[in-house]
């Protein structure tokens, strides 16, 4: 087993789709008594619906001194909320009801309340201590992490979606024990990709069944030879890259299983379909053409070391695996290499 | 004079329509219809009917049709054995095989006739090879890399670290030529089954439905649409 240290500190997982960023939302805050709150809670349930962002709480408990140059921190002893009472943007769905109020709202003169729909206006003066503008996350959080983090710009909840235990921009984490095994395959990859070049390192792919931790196959870039698919002395194949040589050999181990088989009837009836549940250990991010050959050959993981920023198909370029029409999905690691071994 | 496109866009509906076949000239509704005969053979052996030939300056200079089943490869689709068939047929003391600008040069004036679109992983390869145009008949909702599901044909291909380490480049495509026969193919080929494939979870249902249909229709039963009605 090669030495580790090459290596950076562990595997990043290359979700299908990256982390929507925190995107704020302008919002009209009210601060209100706390003996009001319900009340108004019930009118804007009626006039305002948060349709479009029902993932935002509509209130939040204010600590008085944090609500500077307002009335409401005057009020002694008083506990105050601050309500969500809608988008300053009038969008559909943001406390905005009616077209009409859409429409009719201009904006202009007496402060923030000419912001507010005119229906709500009437029914909420009374009630409401003061208006101030304020933010809310304008994108529903996608897992825990961002659940956290963005309740700390104002208070949200986050729900698993049915049937799924998280979506597609969750990150797996990976065991110390499947690190070890990883950072052993990776390290196979390396020493095909260097040895087989001297002039500089090329790529090399290393297929394993997870089951057993057994290498099936691997191959290395064999653009520039001219013995290829059983032949010798041939025109060098521009398509023989790493990837697609070690799929090949898998095949090849299939076909020679299926011949055994023919003879031996012992042997079990169902073959390997392709390389189902194996996973893909390669020096370098594939190419879209890497990449697709191993969906076309049912790949359960990838992992790889050398990211291609700017042709990569999965993460450099664009991410193959986030393409949904595919009839198959892998998961993507990249394993960054050590910085001193980068420099 | 271009009908079709050349710069594939994602909202492009699959060009189904045997009108548009009269957009293309004789010569290559006949070349497109050697690639239909090859998706056919291809067919009559239980593999999934997709063909395509290669042409240079007028003449047919490689076939291919896929052979994913029989090789239990996934990836030995009709491009990637018509590129092979070409490439082997590189004798020693050709002028390409010594030098790469003759190389590019003879692939700079080859076009692929191709019954479906080519996929994510074919579109790589012909960006790779530095193919000219590639006229297609169906579209490929699923796995299409001209423009159905991902843009190759137009971004071109990396080269995983490998090659010279320039990138490949993208290249003109025309569909639509024929897309009626290639699905036609397609769904006969599916109706009766993929057998090599996994079993699906779903949709053997359906599947059995059609089938049951199509062995009535076979029968010569008018019974028209119950076999599909639960």
């Amino acid at each position: 087993m090669s030495c580790e240290c090459w290596l950076g500190s562990g595997p990043v997982h290359v979700p299908s789709r990256e982390k929507p960023p925190l995107l704020l939302e302008e919002v009209i805050l009210a601060s209100v008594l706390r003996e009001n709150c319900s009340k108004v809670v019930k009118i804007l349930r009626v006039l305002a619906p948060l349709t479009k962002y029902r993932y935002v709480k509509r209130i939040k408990p204010v600590v008085p001194q944090l609500v500077q140059g307002s009335q409401a921190s005057n009020e002694d002893g008083m506990m105050m909320l601050e309500v969500v009472v809608c988008t300053i943007q009038r969008r559909e769905g943001g406390g905005w009801l009616s077209q009409e109020d859409r429409r009719n709202t201009k904006g202009e003169g007496e402060g923030l309340w000419s912001k507010v729909p005119p229906s709500l206006k009437a029914e909420l003066a009374p009630l409401v201590k003061a208006l101030r503008v304020g933010h809310v996350p304008a994108l529903a959080p996608e897992d825990p992490d961002q659940w956290e983090d963005w309740n700390q710009v104002w208070p949200v909840s986050y729900k698993i979606p049915p049937g799924k235990v998280a979506k597609k921009s969750a990150t797996i984490e990976v065991g110390e024990d499947e690190r070890r095994k990883m950072a052993a395959h990776l390290g196979l990859a390396r020493d095909l990709a260097h040895r087989t070049h001297n002039k500089g390192c090329r790529n090399a792919a290393v297929i394993v069944n997870p089951e057993t931790n057994e290498v099936v196959a691997h191959g290395v870039d064999e653009t520039s030879s001219s013995s290829w698919g059983g032949g010798e002395d041939r025109t060098p194949h521009p398509l023989r890259h790493a990837a697609m040589v070690a799929v090949e050999k898998v095949a090849e181990g299939i076909r020679a299983w299926a011949a055994k088989r023919k003879r031996d009837s012992e042997l079990p009836q169902d073959e390997p379909y392709l390389c189902t549940g194996s996973d893909c250990y390669l020096w370098r991010e594939p190419c879209a053409m890497c990449a697709m050959a191993l969906v076309h050959s049912r790949v359960r993981r990838i992992v790889f070391c050398v990211p291609d920023g700017e042709r990569g198909a999965l993460g450099g370029s664009f991410r193959l695996h986030a393409l949904e029409s595919l009839n198959h999905h892998y998961e993507v690691f990249r394993w960054p290499l050590d910085r001193r071994v980068v420099e | 004079m271009a009908p079709a496109t050349t710069a594939p866009h994602r909202e492009d509906p699959p060009a189904t329509t045997s009108s548009e076949d009269s957009l293309f000239t004789d010569r290559e509704r006949g070349f497109m219809r050697l690639a239909l005969a090859e998706a056919e053979e291809a067919y009559e052996v239980g593999e999934i009917p997709v063909g395509c030939v290669l042409v240079r300056r007028g003449e047919v200079i490689g076939k291919g049709q896929n052979r994913t089943n029989e090789t239990r490869n996934g990836t030995r689709h009709c491009e990637m054995e018509a590129i092979d068939g070409v490439l082997i047929g590189f004798s020693q003391n050709s002028e390409e095989r010594q030098s790469r600008e003759a190389m590019a040069r003879f692939w700079d004036e080859v076009d692929l006739y191709v019954t479906c679109e080519p996929c994510i992983m074919c579109a790589g390869a012909l960006a790779l090879m530095g193919v000219r145009t590639v006229y297609y008949g169906c579209s490929n909702d699923k796995f299409g890399g001209c423009g159905s599901v991902h843009t190759v044909s137009a971004d071109g291909c990396g080269k995983c670290g490998g090659g010279d380490g320039s990138p490949a480049l993208g290249f003109d495509c025309r569909k639509g030529l024929f897309a009626g026969e290639a699905i036609t193919l397609l769904q006969n080929f599916y109706i009766k089954g993929n057998t090599r494939a996994p079993k699906p979870h779903r949709k053997h249902l359906w599947r059995d439905r059609r089938l049951e249909q199509a062995e009535r229709d076979g029968e010569g039963g008018g019974d028209r649409g119950d076999g599909l009605v639960e």
